[in-house]
């Protein structure tokens, strides 16, 4: 509950309050002061609520990095995917009709995954990732622009295995690269 | 100026669900018989009545590069860059990513592909 975490800031509040009146230099009046305890409660109330706004403003960015990091690990999770039958279709030397269907839809995936954490970038209104996510973008279009180019759908260009490797892992990089990014925030 | 008035072409119902390489020699359902059979007819058509023509990417298996660099570059090779991006437009609601492919497959178009 987080009412709970007002009593420890309370408690820690009370016994900075006693230390601070246990100084020498400070002199307390044994008197009982109706301005000092409106002037306190005041104080107080003014404390609760930025304590309150402050609260309520980091627990939405938490959420909002949180759901920003959840959308980049579905983008890796997509190439993943893609590269995973790359690794099957490769060794083929004629593509079948369900391989094409496959292939395109594991593709689509990644392009619509990579999409939606786009959108929630610029919903959420953070600047730093942007051009990690415009550099995502341009590997995308790179990466599927390779894949998909001729002689494909027949087949995947012969020896073309290691460069898919290296565009894979390039795209995981900067991938990678954009979920620290957004950690940071 | 004002929006242009819309001819709509769906791929997958009038040509293939399965759209397949970049030319005739390469396979069926290819990017050459799409752009010779379909889209040069279809785009003129558009031009001509001062309409713009709709491209409807959904509804079949997806797109290779291949394909759509062959037809709709190979469209703008044909007919111009400027003209074709004027009268020419698409949707894609099942990878909303595709329209932003297929135009810079136009753009580049006259400098080359890659």
């Amino acid at each position: 509950m987080k009412w709970t975490v007002w009593i420890p800031a309370l408690l820690l509040g009370l016994v900075s309050g006693f230390m601070l009146g246990a100084l020498r230099v400070v002199r307390v009046k044994p008197e009982f002061s109706f301005d000092g305890l409106a002037t306190l409660g005041i104080g107080l109330l003014l404390f609760l609520g930025v304590q309150l706004v402050y609260t309520r403003i980091s627990d939405d960015r938490r959420a909002e990095r949180d759901l920003l990091i959840s959308l980049a690990k579905d983008v890796v999770a997509a190439v993943d995917e893609v590269d995973g039958i790359c690794e099957q279709l490769n060794p083929l030397e004629q593509f079948q009709d369900g391989h094409v269907a496959t292939l395109n839809s594991a593709l689509q995936k990644y392009s619509n995954s990579l999409r939606m954490l786009d959108a929630a970038v610029k919903g959420c209104k953070l600047e730093g990732p942007g051009d990690l996510l415009a550099r995502c973008s341009e590997d995308r279009y790179r990466y599927k622009d390779f894949l998909t180019d001729s002689p494909y759908p027949n087949r995947f260009a012969a020896g073309s295995r290691r460069q898919q490797q290296a565009l894979h892992s390039q795209l995981k990089e900067n991938l990678t690269t954009l979920i620290f990014k957004i950690n940071r925030i | 100026m004002p929006a242009l008035s819309q001819l709509l072409l769906r791929i997958a119902s009038e040509f293939s669900k399965t759209p397949g390489p970049r030319t005739r020699a390469e396979g069926k359902h290819s990017a050459e018989e799409f752009l010779d059979t379909i889209l040069l007819n279809r785009f003129d058509q558009a031009v001509s009545e001062g309409q713009s023509l709709l491209i409807d990417l959904d509804g079949g298996y997806g797109y290779g590069t291949s394909f759509l660099e062959e037809a709709f570059g190979g469209l703008a090779r044909q007919r111009g860059v400027e003209v074709v991006l004027q009268h020419l437009d698409f949707k894609s609601d099942e990878e909303p990513y595709l329209r932003d492919d297929v135009t810079r497959f136009i753009r580049q178009a006259k400098t080359g592909f890659r």
